[in-house]
């Protein structure tokens, strides 16, 4: 183990910030127009883990993916993708840096079909051959997709949507993936099935920033994670600290 | 019934040149939604530089006609770009007022250039032959400029559906944010569309030029609004319906032309009209559009 994380709270957090990390988000402060959603938050993501970022509605997730993917401009602070200040980067090239996004309500393309849907996601790559091998890596790993390819995605069902949302990220063979609320509106079945498939892309070797309200299911795949509550990062550690953690159970398992 | 049949045809001719320029709207329309109202500005510029390239600078008609569509089509993307792009966050209405400005803008800098004294559109068909129809001819122009408007409305569609900037468009104009996170470059699919809109607006500027050849700077007030209602009768925003809104749009205009006793001839632009009202009363979304997805 590179250190232990313990619970503690987060400026001591990113004092401790491993020089292995994929992803460094610095002291990050987002505003929209008045409205301050993200007060200074800091955190790291180390290669190859599974991160958790846990908190209820409106604490600030989607904000935070949103502006790590280059959608928002941070008003302070900074995010650092290996190693490089990506704050300014228009977010077409933070794709193409690497970095993918699932975003939240799964933003399906409704009017084009399952597979121009996944053609989308390897919209930056040029190598054709390449792109019709991983349409049919995904429709291996999907086979309800390859059922589905000529349909108009916006038919799907809520959790083929989803599938198809982390397909289509997948297509552009990102580094680091994050997910926002995978879970969001599924049945504990298909909850399972996407818990499944999280661990084999990590699995994989593809680094997850994993945001969910869904605690139990993010907490048990993460190796470390954080509470968010209005915009700031309160609580850190790893997974299953924070799935024994009495604040975490009481405000976040039902306990 | 020739009478009809010849009616029927210069309504398809009439309506291409709507459809052609209603694409330009709804395509705009589709990615940013702004209704741009310069567009039919755009078109009275293509109209020009159409009439340089043929008289000052002798160009043969299809080169004069690609040399419109370019400069047309960088025209767009530079307004684009200088005017609308810096309101893009703003509120739906800066941006419309905006485009309304540009338009009168586009109107004073050529009447300032060119004067407001019309002129007159080289004829480029005076040795095409005419097609007699029962007992009334019309031009082959008239079926040439319709058969080139639906060969360019088929190319847009394979490049729309089929290609992967194609599908970058569509995808963009569904959902921004989700097209971004694909790396999709949005400011370049937005310049696209202002290029292609533009470039079909002098195409369509150069087919009405062939059966009104007057070129003056207010000539794309009227084409221009009746594309903008050609685009909403078929549904803002959906690349078909702009071009079934524009044909269908025509016809009716000619039809009513042709109907409506000469002593009321005053009201036959009202008609059009008439139909932009009852579409917003019967079905706002147009009739290739959807009901507006209401957001739980
Ligand atoms: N476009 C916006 N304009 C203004 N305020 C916004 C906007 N988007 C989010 N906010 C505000 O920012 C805060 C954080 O929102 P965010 O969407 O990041 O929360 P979240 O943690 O993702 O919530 P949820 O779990 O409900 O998705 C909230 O107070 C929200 O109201
Ligand atoms: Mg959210």
């Amino acid at each position: 183990m590179f250190f232990k994380a313990k619970q503690s709270d987060a400026a001591a957090l990113s004092a401790m910030v491993p020089d292995s990390a994929i992803l460094e988000v610095k002291d990050l402060s987002v505003y929209y127009g008045a409205i301050h959603a993200l007060k200074g938050i800091s955190f790291y993501v180390r290669p190859g883990e599974i991160v958790s970022l846990i908190g209820s509605n409106g604490a600030g997730k989607t904000t935070t993916l949103q502006t790590i993917s280059g959608l928002l401009t941070p008003r302070e602070g900074e995010i650092l993708y290996r190693g490089k200040v990506i704050n300014k980067v228009p977010s077409h090239k933070i794709l193409q840096m690497g970095l993918a996004q699932v975003p939240e309500g799964r933003r399906m393309f409704t009017q084009i079909s399952v597979e121009d849907n996944l053609l989308m996601g390897a919209y930056c790559n040029h190598n054709k051959r390449q792109v019709d091998e991983d349409v049919q890596r995904m429709y291996a790993q999907f086979p309800r997709l390859k059922d589905r390819r000529a349909q108009k995605a916006g038919t799907l069902s809520g959790g083929e949507q989803q599938m198809l949302a982390i397909a289509r990220a997948l297509m552009s063979h990102p580094q680091l993936l994050l997910l926002d609320e995978p879970s969001m509106g599924l049945s504990p079945v298909l909850t399972k099935e996407i818990m499944h498939i999280i661990q084999r892309v990590a699995s994989e070797g593809t680094t997850v920033l994993l945001v969910e309200q869904n605690a139990s299911m993010a907490l048990s795949l993460a190796d470390r994670a954080y509470v968010m509550e209005t915009g700031r990062l309160t609580i850190s550690g790893s997974g299953s600290e924070l799935l024994h953690d009495p604040r975490v159970i009481k405000a976040y398992l039902g306990g | 019934m020739t009478y009809f049949i010849t009616q029927f045809i210069n309504g398809l001719q009439i309506g291409a040149i709507y459809a052609l320029i209603a694409l330009g709207y709804t395509m705009v329309y589709g990615i940013i939604k702004l209704i741009n109202f310069a567009h039919g500005d755009l078109m009275m510029v293509g109209a020009y530089i159409a009439f340089f390239a043929l008289s000052d600078w002798g160009l043969p008609i299809y080169l004069a006609a690609a040399v419109s569509m370019v400069g047309t089509a960088i025209l767009g993307v530079v307004i684009d770009r200088i005017a609308y792009k810096p309101l893009r966050d703003a509120s739906r209405l800066s941006a419309l007022i905006t485009a309304i400005a540009v338009s009168l803008l586009l109107q004073n800098a050529c009447m300032l250039l060119f004067s407001s004294s019309p002129r007159r559109f080289p004829t480029v068909t005076a040795n095409l032959p005419t097609i007699s129809i029962g007992n009334s001819t019309v031009n082959v122009i008239v079926f040439i400029s319709i058969a080139l408007a639906v060969a360019l409305m088929m190319i847009l569609n394979l490049f729309v559906n089929k290609t992967r900037i194609g599908k970058a468009m569509l995808a963009v104009s569904e959902d921004m944010r989700a097209a971004q996170l694909m790396g999709i470059n949005v400011d370049f699919i937005v310049s696209l569309t202002f290029a292609i809109g533009s470039a079909l607006a002098a195409f369509a500027a150069i087919l009405y030029l062939f059966s009104y050849p007057q070129i003056e700077p207010y000539m794309g007030a009227m084409p221009g609004i009746k594309a903008f209602i050609a685009a909403v009768l078929g549904g803002i925003g959906i690349i078909p319906g702009a071009m079934v809104g524009g044909f269908l749009l025509g016809i009716i205009e000619s039809m009513a032309k042709a109907y409506i006793p000469s002593a009321f001839s005053q009201i036959t632009d009202a008609v059009v009209f008439l139909v932009l009202i009852l579409v917003l009363l019967i079905k706002p979304s147009g009739l290739m559009g959807k009901p507006e997805k209401v957001k739980v």
